[in-house]
């Protein structure tokens, strides 16, 4: 499902019948949630501004499939130590979900999917807060009154944070253990000998267990305390495709790929069969001419997405990210190879086979000296569990 | 499942070091996945293989004499022995061919 952002003024929405109805929606929302009282502002306190955000979200054939306005708070107005102080909050580990997905099928488990709906609302905010209305329904309360925000909000500081520490509260009140190592893991061990586990990226949720009936009870529990979407069995999770058949579970990115070489305008491009050119020691090659930096570190930074599934690109992208903060030509070619050869193998990802084995092994290696300019080397390594 | 490809931080000495030093993240990685696997009670008592090409590195993982072209590694070398001691991994040698 695709978005697309519509500016328009608050006045220009108000008249459009769709967009004040998607506005009344997010209103009704926030209110049902309770996500602020309106008080009297004191004197020395200072309100967050916030804004409405329209939406147009579109279905995969491209028609319109709904009009979605989102108020948001402008946090960039929040000072720090005032009006909040910690705002990490933990993301699943790549690495985490490829052991789930290879644990899943090794043992046949089964893999589901949830997005939370409007999960920064669910967060609860431990700051003081005060909000402007939202503009468009600010008429009938008298001048000087604000909101004080119980829940929070999207665009806040401390959102993420709060939602996430609600989220984990859920969990552990459900009697699931956070797990230490990666801290967005939760599992719960039944008396049967039974597992289920449940690994949360922000609103996504991937559940796996062997004990259907807990799966049930799970999925009811998170439906009392959050609005849930259930999304069936895996089959997208963050830009990566699932694809599940009898020999395993197979995991690719090639709407990912497709995507990069239309941005790259490497479509029609002639493939080549590896990624890096074995004759070309790249250097810093200052005689080049420089390219543009922010053009060359968004292509890093989606080649770097890409290496979740394709190990066979982990060295190129880690040889040709090194020189993100001064790009030459030279390293520009070299990022375009990679993507060329990403032309020839769209397709290709990670087959996570059932081979019924827990076994951990792995692999490393070592190029010696291989930066020519400061001879350091680089290292190597993959890691398979139960052959996977 | 899980892997990496990393450009390393200080210059190494030899090849032997170079391997060494990824031999250590490695195993680091290896211990960080036994962890999550005990957590979801999957046990695997056995040592976790770890493969490595050089054979002068192996050697002197299992035997770390006190050597002048070793000393600068001390740590690394320490915590593989240690890791190696515990039965926790094993180095079947394999070379490239």
């Amino acid at each position: 499902m695709m978005g697309t952002i519509f500016t328009s003024t608050v006045s220009e929405a108000l008249s459009n019948r769709k967009w004040k109805q998607a506005m009344d929606v997010e209103i009704e929302v926030l209110n049902k949630n309770n996500t602020w009282e309106l008080v009297t502002l004191l004197t020395g306190k200072k309100p967050v501004g916030c804004k409405w955000v329209y939406t147009i979200k579109y279905r995969a054939d491209g028609t319109i499939e709904r009009y979605k306005a989102r108020l948001v708070a402008k946090g960039f107005t929040q000072t720090y130590g005032l009006d909040y102080l910690e705002t990490f909050a933990p993301i699943a580990k790549m690495n985490t979900v490829r052991v789930i997905l290879s644990l899943a099928t090794n043992h046949d488990w089964d893999l589901q999917q949830f997005d939370v709906k409007n999960a920064f609302l669910h967060g609860e905010l431990e700051e003081e807060i005060y909000m402007d209305l939202p503009p468009g329904y600010d008429g009938q309360v008298a001048v000087g009154t604000v909101c004080k925000l119980k829940k929070a909000l999207y665009g806040l500081k401390q959102s993420p944070r709060a939602w996430f520490g609600r989220f984990t509260k859920v969990m552990i009140n459900l009697g699931y253990k956070q797990s230490q190592e990666d801290h967005t893991l939760f599992i719960k061990h039944s008396v049967s000998g039974g597992v289920t586990i449940l690994l949360v990226y922000v609103d996504d949720i991937i559940v796996t267990e062997d004990d259907k009936e807990d799966q049930i009870i799970l999925s009811q529990c998170l439906a009392t305390n959050f609005e849930i979407k259930t999304l069936g069995r895996l089959k997208y999770f963050l830009g990566i495709e699932v694809a599940h058949s009898k020999k395993g579970i197979f995991i690719s990115q090639q709407k990912h790929i497709t995507n990069l070489l239309k941005e790259t305008r490497k479509t029609a491009c002639k493939p080549v069969s590896t990624p890096v050119d074995p004759n070309i020691k790249l250097g810093s090659a200052e005689e080049d001419n420089a390219v543009n930096k922010e053009m060359y570190q968004r292509l890093m930074g989606r080649l770097i997405y890409l290496t979740h599934t394709r190990p066979d690109i982990a060295f190129a992208v880690s040889l040709v990210s090194q020189f993100m903060h001064q790009p030459r030509e030279a390293h520009l070619q070299a990022t375009l190879r990679i993507v060329r050869y990403l032309k020839r193998t769209p397709g290709r990802g990670i087959l996570f086979k059932r081979n019924k084995s827990v076994a951990l092994e792995a692999y490393t290696d070592a190029d010696y000296a291989g930066s020519i300019v400061d001879r350091r080397s680089t290292t190597g390594y993959c890691a398979f569990l139960g052959g996977n | 499942m899980t892997w990496k490809s990393k450009k390393q931080s200080v210059v190494a000495r030899s090849s032997a070091e170079a391997e060494f030093r990824a031999m250590a993240q490695e195993i680091c990685e290896l211990l960080w996945l036994k962890i999550i696997l005990e957590d979801l009670k999957l046990r695997w008592d056995k040592p976790m293989k770890l493969y490595c090409d050089n054979k002068f590195a192996i050697s002197i993982a299992h035997n770390p004499v006190q050597h002048d072209r070793t000393k600068h590694i001390e740590v690394y070398r320490h915590f593989i022995k240690e890791k190696l001691d515990s039965g926790l991994i094993c180095t079947p040698i394999c070379f490239y061919s």
